[in-house]
């Protein structure tokens, strides 16, 4: 076992450092050539910098503080209990992220009129409406992780907000702070939309190297405050995760933590407050749609539309292809490295483990410049680099360190007795890698697919820099055309964009709904309310 | 790959490809194109033809701004070429070494909404932006990107530095909006959420035909007006251009009366640099316009440190 364990860590690694590691460490190379020693002049210019960073991490923090806020009483609607049209909400709530930020900045724009939106206030709503999905597909993730028979146990001897103050949140807060970094580090990191509302923040800074400067070294070094605050987010978020497990073992040390997942949670009760709730869901998706609507009132009517459809369904065919090879690909090379680093215990795990946030944070702008330093060369590689795959590089690049984290933490979830029992019957790492936890992570498996199929048709700054000529992915050709096309032809392709976005999300919420979660029934025992999914235990073997 | 030339273009798509599309069809070369985003937008072309010049990709860079075309040239990214073409264009719009060669110059105009400034008040000077009464009314877009960095440099060369920073410091006592981009300013004026703004006169005209209430207007044309600086197209040979040959080829075309009327005719409605093209009533000749003299190389050389003191001077 221990060989098979080196021959899979050594192969998965490999992989991760040529797709992943080496694109985006490679502009940092550049700092340390002969020639270019490190210096640290203009690094950092007080009377500039400060006050941007400061702007940054007061719109970063406001926005992850709002979404979370937000996200987790919409997912515990949306997956606790059986609120109705629940997947129709649950679409509707996540269509704002299939958008680039930079249109709902401009529906917001229009919508709160500049004398409101100018500055902290439009940034800080564009990002929050945009960044809600995200943070309640990862808060769902973890409430739909957590299992019924810790809950049901919990709920013997104590009251519903107890439980989910004593059970349910700490079971699902590995999630939700993944989550809450992620909402963190895009907000950070976003320059379209504060520019947008001319508020001035650091990674203005950092583009104005590129784009104003031409200095790639100046612009790999002022990327650097920007990482460094994001190692501190990291670190402060596993404090409080760390925390937060220490007391929930010290609040409970007999229960029954580290049950198999799959067991549907249990259902919360809406009582009188259902139709209620369901109005107040339905008027905050509607709130959180209007700014899309704004925009794609332009289009004129659906003949606009069809024509707009038809000069660039090859364009959106191909986008659509490279988008899911990329979403697919990430989706696997993140579950093989959250596996090598959580249950085949590399050495440096849980350092791979952090670092994958702080790679995410790296602009995208230099993983691109990477990508091209490490594909565009006179050899095999530059077949590589002139076709279409060089895109799917660059998602499998750019979000397979947003997956890592996410997927990881969903291994927490699963108890490590269940691979010892597998391998006790003699199953070698990849059996119970494909028998036993991908069945098991196969919702969290499928949502981080999609998100990445999401986020890889709206990706502009890498696709700009490395698609091949005349084969540039739809949402680079809308901010080609942006500044000049007719206002039509543009929200048409804005249109276009977002449903095709829009389509495997549809797709699934039809094919694969979530399954209702079941309600609490005090007469059974919590061993014997096992659904069908996921393998069946007894509390008696708890991990703890 | 014989017949074969790959332009990168950071000229609006909606203007450059109807024109590369035409030249496909003339010369049966196959003409593939990469299109840039605005300024403000993504990083753009200028870095991946960086990125790229271990092993070219791209033959001809074909720049809407005269701040990214000549910028390029610096960086070591360009070869000479003189085309026949350009005999014609007067020595102030081309590199004399042959590195970038300008045709087809946008205008720096006023963008004013209708509704919101009547007729009679209309701002007449980019100086009116600094008076009070246009306090928090007028825009520019970002002065570090595209043709407002090459604007902001202009004056410093024209003005001198300390007349020049005085300038933007009152832009900023004045609360002027700066919105990202030409496009941005634009829009936002087009709405009505801004009075009037600096832009270009491709920007303006396409409102216009658009049909959106604003007027356009060429600035400090009055006796004793400075005039407006004119931001030719440039077009460069890459540097170690993989289809050199049909690089220069496509130059000399788009060096051409026939592109430059073309362009004059679109909604870009260019002003051509070589005498005697003809043009639209709504395209003002060069000769019938006050423009900023200035020297583009010198102009040029200066945006960079330019765009600092204006990176500390306004916040950006």
């Amino acid at each position: 076992m221990p060989a098979g364990r080196w021959f899979w860590s050594g192969w998965v690694l490999a992989i991760y450092v040529a797709a992943v590691l080496l694109p985006v460490i490679l502009p940092f190379t550049s700092l340390v050539t002969p020639g270019h020693s490190v210096t640290t002049d203009r690094l950092w210019e007080p009377a500039l910098h400060t006050p941007l960073m400061a702007r940054s991490l007061k719109l970063a923090t406001t926005v992850t503080v709002a979404t979370l806020t937000l996200a987790l009483p919409l997912a515990l609607l949306l997956y606790r209990t059986r609120l109705p049209l629940r997947s129709l909400w649950l679409g509707a709530l996540l269509v704002p992220l299939l958008a680039p930020p930079y249109i709902l900045g401009m529906g917001v724009l229009h919508l709160l009129t500049p004398r409101f939106a100018i500055g902290f206030v439009g940034s800080a709503v564009t990002l929050t409406i945009w960044l809600l999905p995200l943070a309640l597909l990862f808060t769902g993730a973890g409430l739909r992780l957590v299992t019924r028979t810790n809950e049901e146990a919990a709920l013997l001897d104590t009251t519903p907000a107890s439980v989910f103050r004593r059970v349910t949140l700490p079971a699902a807060l590995p999630h939700v702070l993944a989550g809450g970094l992620l909402v963190f580090v895009l907000a950070l990191g976003e320059f379209g939309v504060p520019v947008l509302f001319q508020y001035q923040v650091y990674p203005g800074a950092i583009f104005a190297q590129f784009a104003a400067f031409y200095d790639f070294r100046r612009a790999v070094l002022a990327s650097l405050p920007l990482l460094m605050v994001v190692v501190v987010a990291v670190t402060v978020a596993q404090g409080i995760w760390s925390h937060a497990e220490r007391e929930s073992e010290a609040d409970q040390p007999g229960e029954c933590v580290g049950a198999p997942p799959g067991h549907l949670p249990v259902a919360l009760a809406l009582g009188a407050a259902r139709p209620y709730l369901t109005v107040a869901i339905g008027v905050v998706a509607t709130v959180l749609l209007l700014p899309l609507l704004r925009v794609g009132s332009g289009v004129g009517g659906v003949t606009v539309l069809f024509r707009a459809l038809h000069r660039v369904w090859l364009q959106a065919l191909q986008t659509f292809g490279a988008a899911l090879l990329g979403a697919g690909a990430a989706v696997v090379l993140a579950l093989l490295v959250a596996w090598v680093a959580t249950r085949l215990r590399v050495i440096g795990g849980r350092v791979l483990l952090a670092a994958q946030l702080p790679i995410f944070a790296v602009p995208a702008v230099l993983v691109g410049l990477g990508l091209i330093r490490l594909w565009n060369a006179p050899d095999w590689r530059g077949v590589v680099y002139t076709s279409p795959l060089i895109l799917v590089l660059g998602y499998l690049a750019r979000f397979t360190p947003l997956l890592i984290p996410l997927l990881a933490a969903s291994y927490q979830q699963i108890p490590r007795e269940l691979d010892e029992a597998a391998q006790l019957d003699g199953a070698g790492p990849m059996v119970v890698l494909g028998r036993i936890h991908v069945p098991l992570l196969r919702p969290i498996l499928v949502s981080a697919g999609l998100l990445v199929f999401v986020l890889s048709v709206g990706e502009v700054p890498v696709s700009i820099l490395v698609a091949p000529p005349g084969q540039a992915p739809l949402a680079v050709r809308f901010f080609t055309l942006i500044t000049n096309a007719p206002s039509e032809e543009v929200a048409a392709l804005a249109v276009i964009t977002t449903l095709l976005a829009l389509l495997p999300v549809v797709a699934w919420l039809i094919l694969e709904p979530d399954p209702e979660p079941s309600a609490y029934n005090p007469g059974r025992s919590p061993s014997g309310s096992a659904s069908a999914r996921g393998p069946r235990r007894s509390c008696d073997g708890g991990s703890g | 790959v014989p017949g074969t030339v790959v332009v990168y273009t950071s000229a609006d798509q909606p203007f450059a490809e109807p024109v590369l599309q035409a030249y496909r069809r003339k010369s049966g070369v196959d003409v593939r194109m990469v299109f840039d985003t605005e300024e403000t937008k993504t990083t753009g072309l200028v870095n991946r033809l960086q990125a790229e010049q271990s092993n070219p990709q791209a033959d001809v860079f074909w720049c809407s701004d005269p701040a990214r075309g000549i910028a390029i040239t610096r960086l070591g990214l360009a070869q000479p070429y003189i085309s026949a073409n350009a005999a014609a264009i007067p020595a102030t719009f081309k590199d004399p070494q042959g590195l970038w060669t300008g045709f087809a110059a946008r205008a720096r105009v006023l963008i004013v909404n209708t509704q919101r400034v009547p007729e009679s008040d209309t701002p007449q000077s980019i100086l009116d932006m600094t008076d009070p009464k246009w306090c928090g009314k007028a825009c520019i877009a970002n002065p570090l990107f595209g043709t407002t960095s090459f604007h902001a440099a202009a004056l410093f060369v024209k003005w001198g530095d300390e007349r020049a920073q005085r300038f933007f410091r009152d832009l900023k006592g004045n609360d002027v909006q700066i919105v990202d981009s030409n496009g941005a300013a634009k829009e936002q004026v087009s709405a009505g959420l801004i009075s009037w703004g600096l832009t270009d006169t491709d920007d303006t005209n396409v409102a216009i035909q658009e049909g959106k209430p604003v007027r356009m207007v060429y600035p400090d044309q009055g006796s004793g007006g400075m005039g407006t600086p004119l931001m030719p197209n440039t077009v460069s040979l890459v540097k170690g251009a993989p289809h050199p040959e049909e690089g220069k080829k496509l130059i000399d075309y788009l060096l051409s009366r026939e592109v430059e009327a073309m362009l004059a005719r679109s909604a870009s409605m260019n002003l051509p640099l070589h005498p005697g093209v003809a043009t639209p009533p709504n395209v003002k000749a060069i000769d019938k316009l006050k423009f900023l003299e200035v020297d583009y190389g010198r102009v040029a050389a200066q945006v960079q440190e330019v765009d600092r003191k204006l990176q500390s001077l306004l916040g950006l």
